[in-house]
């Protein structure tokens, strides 16, 4: 395993985590090339080693980022029209440190869509008691008629039989 | 359902009974009177006399048997044009035609529950005509299941009686099919459909309404009651679906169609709603504007 990550390599997985999201999503996105990835804020690294290129032999292709924060902005056409999605990374010794996406909804109805893909997906979990959290009431499938719950008996029965 | 642990520091009026195989519960600010409850219950028999295809005396049943032009309650084109605008959104999956595939799954009139041979549903326009008022023509026999959207409906109907009485603060529970209007906001559990014990999150609904959707319930024999006209079986891909939307036909719908698609994009283009829905595979999905908190 390599120690160190290729950052060009990375954005670009980034950016296609972010592009199939969007597919799915039910929209597209028109990958930003890497030489359009900006450089918004540069630190000058006071850590020397950060700016060693030495390190990066495992490649020859290997590129070297400044550490900084990187924008790469993507558009993409969602049902609501043209809407465009930065993703911001943070690069130290050519290691992506921290990352985020925003959309940046032109329209209420397009930032719904950008919802559903850039947040929005968790694991289900056994959830809490009913008993333990403050609740009005709860809301789940309608509760069966008297009818129906004796046919389910006699299924029951007819299994036990 | 229960009803544990609720928070009500004012005094409630509260109503329970059982209509449309369900059961009810209103809660309001200002009691009901006995000329308020009847005048209710009279209204949802009506409406169970129309659109049940658990009775023989009703207009559906009536259209099960034999082909012809039906003339409903001014309650239908509302309804209908619903059902067409989300067969349409659903790629034809969500139709009121289902009904024929649940009786022969077992879920009929005498709840026999014994799976039988499933024939193929029809296109909608291949069987009737509609010209968007109350009457409706038949070319064959055809079964109407309106549960999809039926009992939300109801609940809208039940809150402009009250409406009209003056009653403009209330909760109406239908069995997961809930309208809130008042000053107060619910708290309403999300009930984990595998565990009846549990919530998986809750939902903060004011002055609008929630419908719950799962197939948790009424399921026999390996089958569920929202099946796919394409497959002919029940759907397995989600498992759970909640909608706020502001009234209660539209919630309710919606939590049915949740259960056909995919990407919700092409809903949410049409109709204005937050939903959390639960997918076989335990992933939650959920959109970016529900108001609630998800126990994950």
């Amino acid at each position: 395993m390599e120690e160190t990550k290729r950052p060009n390599a990375a954005i670009v997985a980034i950016i296609v985590i972010v592009l199939v999201a969007t597919v799915a999503g039910g929209g597209y996105y028109l990958m930003s090339k890497k030489d359009d990835v900006s450089q918004t804020k540069e630190t000058t690294s006071t850590t020397t080693q950060a700016t060693d290129t030495s390190s990066d032999t495992t490649s020859s292709s290997t590129v070297t980022y400044k550490d900084g924060t990187y924008d790469a902005t993507g558009t993409y056409i969602s049902p609501g029209g043209q809407e465009s999605i930065t993703v911001e990374l943070t690069l130290a010794n050519n290691v992506i440190t921290a990352i985020s996406a925003t959309p940046k909804a032109a329209s209420g109805e397009s930032s719904q869509y950008q919802g559903e893909f850039v947040s929005g997906y968790k694991s289900l979990v056994i959830g809490k008691n009913i008993n333990d959290v403050k609740l009005s009431r709860v809301a789940g499938s309608s509760l069966t008629s008297t009818g129906f719950n004796d046919a389910i008996e006699q299924i029951k029965t007819e299994s036990a039989a | 359902m229960t009803q544990s642990n609720k928070s009500k520091p004012n005094p409630q009026h509260s109503l329970t009974f059982a209509a449309l195989g369900t059961e009810w519960v209103i809660e309001s600010s200002l009691p009901l009177t006995s000329i308020m409850q009847k005048s209710i219950i009279d209204r949802l028999e009506l409406y169970d006399k129309t659109y049940s295809r658990f009775r023989d005396d009703s207009i559906v049943s009536k259209m099960a048997k034999t082909s012809g032009t039906y003339t409903f309650p001014d309650d239908f084109a509302p309804l209908f044009e619903f059902y067409k605008t989300l067969y349409g959104l659903t790629d034809s999956q969500m139709t009121p035609l289902i009904g024929r595939a649940l009786e022969q799954a077992g879920y009929d009139k005498t709840y026999s529950l014994r799976p039988g041979q499933i024939e193929a549903i029809p296109a909608l326009d291949e069987v009737l005509k509609w010209d968007g008022g109350a009457e409706i023509r038949t070319m064959q026999p055809v079964v109407f299941d309106v549960g999809a959207a039926g009992k939300g409906y109801a609940v809208d109907i039940v809150a402009d009686i009250l409406k009209k009485a003056g009653v403009g603060e209330y909760v109406i529970d239908a069995s997961g099919d809930i309208r809130v209007r008042g000053e107060k906001a619910e708290r309403i559990g999300l009930e984990n459909p595998y565990d009846q014990t549990k919530i998986i999150g809750v939902v903060d609904v004011h002055n609008k309404s929630l419908c719950a959707s799962a197939s948790n319930r009424r399921a026999w024999r390996g089958m569920h009651h929202i099946m796919s006209p394409h497959t002919l079986k029940p759907v397995d891909a989600v498992i759970a679906t909640w909608v706020v939307a502001n009234d209660a036909m539209t919630a309710d719908g919606l939590a049915t169609a949740l259960f056909f698609v995919d990407s919700v994009a092409p809903l949410f283009e049409r109709f204005d709603f937050s939903y959390v829905r639960i997918m076989k595979d335990g992933i939650i999905d959920y959109s970016r504007n529900f108001e609630g908190e998800l126990f994950t």
